[in-house]
């Protein structure tokens, strides 16, 4: 029985493994593996990590360099009309909303409306009249508190009328201001904002309702609330012109990059390995007229075609993973065609043949497994490459879309951050920021890849 | 001069410091060479040999090795020196030529330029006087027309050519010692033994002193005056040719000879074979005798402590406890095959070659297989022998049709293999399987051991999962391995457990010819034999009908009922084994004879 035991235990690691193994004791790709996973896990968990949005605008923060803490001030949630929060508060896909007000001398709600005529807009119970209250009169939106906590400077913002448009430079355009002060004060008490199509409710934990707006008039799409939390925004990597968190920014931006690389990289993986194993393993005519037809395609200037497909077909993000990944199968195909070449020279694959194994099963089953070092050591590679290109692209002013909407990704950061550098570089934080994590995180994968290389290396493993 | 020592090692030991620990390759080696004199260090693969000739020209790398112990070489101890020293001595006055010739070379360097290079930078030579020198080394090499061979590549030689190139930059400097390491064993036979005759000859010309590393005992008897045998990093034995071969006194040096097939006498008999295989040598402490697990004679006392040297004559020392009388030829305890004389007489025809010709694109010039016609009779087992680039592969290739004949015929079961559809042909390759020439690469090393096995089963007999691994089991059992080695990868085995692997897929969906291709030739000794042992077993358990290419005659001597010879890819000459070996017809199967090691020799007293 103990014999049995000591073979239960020992392992029986495969070559791949061992590989993997072997990753662990080069310094070089550990540096690497360990750059690119904090870099991907701060971009995956970015949601998580960010206490700023990505998107908000600050317009009276402006630019701040790096370290920037903005004057503690009220703080604001936005909530969207009908739709799902955008952010501050991390409630998705619900109408409702668990919000904590600590302070009493926070009792104001204010309703961002995108321009348009309002006709009417009523706090049904409660509260005062909006219409009494506010909208002739304008309000400011936020106030510094100084050390006591009294109010301290009013933050610039212009008083607003209905209909008026808003000074440029202050906030959207498209966005209007309404301060409404709530006359029922808040205990340190869960309440909830319900939202219905016009309706605006705010509701105990218990469910009874406090009160209600009801928003007439088809334009409101969010409203804005203080929500009485003392806020002081740190801004760890500074802000650009319009307010918005760089650090948020770069961790939003690396999703799409990373996305961009990996995505790309399958599609080039797709095709190139099978399009070299079957050349590879044809052999002879079919090798060859396979071949020429990448030498071929080689030939064409890629960049020129992604940038004539995303013009003619939008900017979608699909296109992009589409065109930048057929660019990139061609050296992949090349590379899996030259392993299986002279793998299928090895004595194993004529015994899978005198096994009856099929050319099909010989190379997926026999074959690709045994190329999947350089395999891996080369997709590991073209993320990087993938990466640069995309950002090429954005920084000729090419950006991804989805739905339409631009998704900033750290090429784009990099040309915006170019655009607002200022006369004497003032703004280098802007420019640097994303630029180093860029440098970074692809000085991490060419690390990684190589590291990789060394440990799929035949030379370095040994056979005994 | 003539009577003191040119090399001498004191308690040397070469110590790699892997990630598993120290690993002590060369322990405690003394060891005394005189001028003039040759030496052959023997061993299983794995002993120390290599690391014991690295570890003298001091060609490691200090941060993973470290050498300790005195190396004095022609009166001077090499052990502190530094690289810059050894950079002097090494090519100068020590030489070595590699295994390899086919990767010891640079492809990308005139041959005429590396045969010179250590001279020209030694001796201070011009360019013209070292393309002279490098033309009459060539020449003493006996490369045929030196003049343009010195600006060829390498590729361009042959094997046989390239090593003769490695001694022509050997004994370039006419340097005091020339270390060999196994300098034969990628060659075949007739090759091995030009080249053997020329290594010997230029060092008794040049009055240089020689080590031999070999793994071959054959070769040792005519090259050699002094013998060493190593095991697990120690020297278990040391003497005269003469006297270790004559009387071995240590179990290893005993089991390493028998374990050689004799040419001449077509055995009944198993080969004796050598249990188990050397020990890991990683974090050795050194307690009781190494040879110990794998030892006929082990006693108790054995597992205690180390054995001391005995000196049995003044040069013939051993490591054992016990002083073992020498064995006659009766008291061998290792069992008899069945004799199959009678069943072998069985005349049905089973497979007939007619007129085969089978040309590879790449040298459309030469037929590698040349109208070859062959017939093969049920139960026997035909050996073709014959040295490499003789086509001897290609034939079997051919009759599994993994290489495409141009002409001719392969009839089995009434079919002609060549003109088979692929999914007829499917049907052919389940009854004849083949056992392949390298085990390191003829298994995926991507599957463990019971997927490998598995691959027929699956794609034949279409079992999947569960099914096929029991079955796959069952098969590792057969040929002679544990069921716990179903899981491992075919790195975790050593070359002689990967050839049954290889046979116990050959054998998977019982097929009725088994195709061997030099099953046997890049496996020691000791393995050799076992697995000629388990190949000749199951040829008589299974009733299979077998092709044994080898080219090594003693080989083939003990496992074929009738030999095929093959040159240039035509059968030279074919009759039955002892026919063959009583009087050999044709002049190149005398020629192969007469290349075979004296290994028969072993017991003629040298002339001093
Ligand atoms: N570079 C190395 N690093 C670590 N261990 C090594 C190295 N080279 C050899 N060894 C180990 O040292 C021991 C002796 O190896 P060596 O190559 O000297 O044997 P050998 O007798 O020459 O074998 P062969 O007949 O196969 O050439 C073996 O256990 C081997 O695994
Ligand atoms: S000492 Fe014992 S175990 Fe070692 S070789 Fe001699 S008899 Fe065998
Ligand atoms: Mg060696």
């Amino acid at each position: 029985m103990s014999g049995i035991n000591v073979f239960m235990t020992k392992k029986h690691v495969s070559p791949f493994f061992k590989s993997i193994t072997d990753l662990t004791k080069n310094k070089l790709s550990v540096v690497g593996f360990s750059v690119v996973l904090a870099v991907s896990i701060l971009c995956v968990f970015a949601p998580i990590i960010c206490s700023n949005s990505p998107t908000q605008i600050h317009p009276w923060i402006g630019s701040r360099s790096p370290g920037y803490q903005s004057p503690p001030c009220l703080s604001e949630n936005v909530f969207t009309v009908g739709l799902s929060p955008e952010t501050s508060i991390r409630v998705l896909g619900y109408k409702a909303l668990n919000y904590t007000v600590k302070r009493s001398i926070s009792e104001r709600l204010r309703i961002v409306v995108k321009r348009g005529n309002i006709h009417k807009l009523t706090l049904l119970t409660g509260a005062k009249s909006l219409m009494e209250y506010d909208l002739n009169s304008g309000f400011e939106t936020a106030w510094e508190l100084n050390e006591s906590d009294e109010r301290g400077r009013r933050l610039p913002e212009v008083n607003l009328k209905i209909g008026e448009p808003v000074p440029e430079g202050l906030m959207n355009p498209g966005q209007r201001v309404m301060i409404v002060q709530l006359i029922k004060k808040a205990d340190d008490e869960i309440i909830r904002f319900e939202f219905n199509n016009e309706i605006v409710k705010r509701i105990r934990r218990d469910g009874t309702e406090i009160d209600k707006i009801s928003l007439k008039g088809e334009s409101i799409t969010s409203i804005r609330t203080d929500s009485g939390n003392v806020l002081r925004m740190t801004f760890l990597l500074g802000t650009d012109e319009l307010g918005r968190d760089l650090f948020s920014r770069i961790l939003y931006g690396g999703r799409i990059s990373l996305l961009i690389g990996i995505v790309a990289t399958a599609v080039s993986l797709l095709i190139g390995v099978c399009y070299g194993a079957i050349s590879g393993y044809s052999g002879g005519k079919i090798d060859q007229i396979m071949m020429n037809i990448i030498d071929i395609l080689y030939a064409i200037p890629f960049m020129f075609l992604v940038i004539i497909l995303l013009v003619l077909f939008g900017r979608n993000i699909v296109i992009l993973f589409i065109a930048l990944g057929a660019v990139q199968w061609l050296t992949m195909a090349r590379i899996v065609r030259g392993q299986i070449f002279s793998l299928k020279e090895k004595e194993f694959v004529d015994a899978a043949r005198v096994c009856g194994a099929s050319s099909k099963r010989i190379i997926f089953y026999h074959l690709i497994p045994n190329a999947i070092g350089p395999i891996i050591v080369y997709a590991t590679l073209t993320v990087p490459v993938v990466i640069l290109e995309e950002s090429f692209l954005a920084f000729i002013g090419l950006s991804v879309q989805f739905n339409g909407q631009n998704l900033d990704s750290w090429g784009s950061l990099v040309q915006q951050g170019m655009l607002s550098l200022g006369t004497g570089g003032e703004r280098y934080w802007l420019l640097i920021g994303p630029s180093l994590t860029m440098a970074l995180t692809l000085f991490g994968l060419n690390c990684l890849g190589d590291g990789l290389r060394d440990c799929f290396d035949p030379k370095t493993k040994s056979n005994r | 001069m003539k009577n003191s020592d040119i090399l001498q090692l004191k308690n040397f030991c070469v110590t790699y410091n892997t990630n598993r620990g120290k690993l002590c390759a060369v322990n405690n080696v003394n060891l005394r060479l005189k001028y003039g004199n040759t030496l052959a260090i023997v061993g299983e693969s794995g002993c120390g040999k290599s690391s014991l000739a690295f570890g003298l020209m001091k060609l490691f790398n200090k941060k993973d090795v470290s050498i300790s112990g005195d190396l004095i070489f022609a009166g001077e101890n090499l052990i502190s020196a530094n690289e810059k020293k050894m950079q002097l001595v090494r090519g100068k006055k020590m030489a070595m030529v590699f295994q390899n010739p086919m990767t010891s070379l640079n492809p990308y360097l005139k041959i005429g330029t590396q045969v010179i290079e250590h001279a020209q930078r030694h001796l201070g030579l011009s360019k013209n006087e070292a393309k002279n020198q490098a033309i009459s080394l060539l020449n003493k090499v006996g490369i045929q027309d030196a003049a343009s061979g010195v600006t060829h590549y390498p590729y361009e030689f042959s094997g046989g050519m390239r090593q003769r190139s490695m001694i022509a930059s050997a004994i370039a400097c006419s340097p005091e010692l020339i270390i060999a390491d196994e300098p034969t064993t990628a060659l075949d036979v007739t090759t091995q033994a030009q080249i053997l005759e020329l290594l010997s000859r230029n060092v008794q010309q040049n009055n240089m002193s020689m080590i031999i590393i070999t793994h071959d005992l054959g070769i040792v008897s005519g090259l050699c005056k002094n013998i060493v045998v190593m095991y697990a990093g120690t020297i278990v034995e040391e003497g005269t040719v003469y006297d270790v071969f004559s009387n071995p006194k240590h179990p290893y040096t005993r089991s390493l000879l028998k374990a050689i097939p004799q040419v001449g006498h077509h055995s009944a008999k198993k080969l004796c074979t050598i249990k188990g295989k050397p020990p890991d040598l990683v974090n050795y402490v050194s307690g009781p005798c190494v040879f110990s697990p794998r030892c006929d004679y082990s006693k108790p006392v054995c597992d205690e402590k180390n054995p001391e040297v005995v000196r049995c004559s003044n040069s013939h020392h051993y490591r054992c406890h016990f002083d073992l009388i020498p064995e006659s030829e009766g008291d061998d305890k290792n069992s008899s095959f069945i004799s199959n004389s009678s069943h072998k007489r069985n005349r049905n025809i089973i497979l007939s070659i007619e007129n085969l010709e089978i040309s590879y694109e790449k040298s459309k010039k030469r037929n590698a297989v040349d109208n070859v016609s062959l017939e093969l009779f049920e139960n026997e087992i035909l050996g073709i022998a014959g040295e490499s680039g003789s086509g001897k592969s290609t034939l079997i290739k051919g009759i599994l049709r993994l290489v495409t004949p141009a002409s001719g015929k392969i009839l089995f079961n009434d079919k002609d293999i060549t003109k088979l559809h692929d999914n007829e042909l499917i049907n052919i390759r389940r009854s004849i399987q083949m056992i392949f020439q390298d085990p390191y690469s003829s298994l995926n090393p991507r599957l463990n051991a019971w997927k490998n096995i598995a691959e027929p089963l699956i794609n034949y007999e279409n079992l999947r999962g569960k099914k096929a691994r029991i079955e796959a089991e069952k098969l590792i059992e057969i040929v002679g391995l544990d069921e716990h080695h179903s899981e491992c990868f075919p790195h975790e085995f050593s070359g002689g457990q990967r050839q049954r692997l290889g046979i116990a897929r050959a054998l998977a969906v019982k097929p009725k010819i088994l195709l061997c291709d030099e099953p046997v030739s890049s496996l020691d000794v000791s393995i050799q034999a076992q697995i000629l042992n388990l190949i000749k077993e199951l040829h008589q358990s299974l009733n299979l009908t077998l092709i044994f290419i080898s080219h090594d005659l003693s080989v083939i001597n003990c496992l074929a009922d009738r030999v095929a010879v093959m040159l240039d890819g035509k059968i030279v000459e074919l009759a039955d084994t002892e026919t063959l070996y009583k009087n050999p017809t044709h002049k190149y199967t005398q020629q192969l004879f007469s290349a075979i090691p004296g290994i028969n020799s072993f017991t003629n007293k040298p002339d001093q």
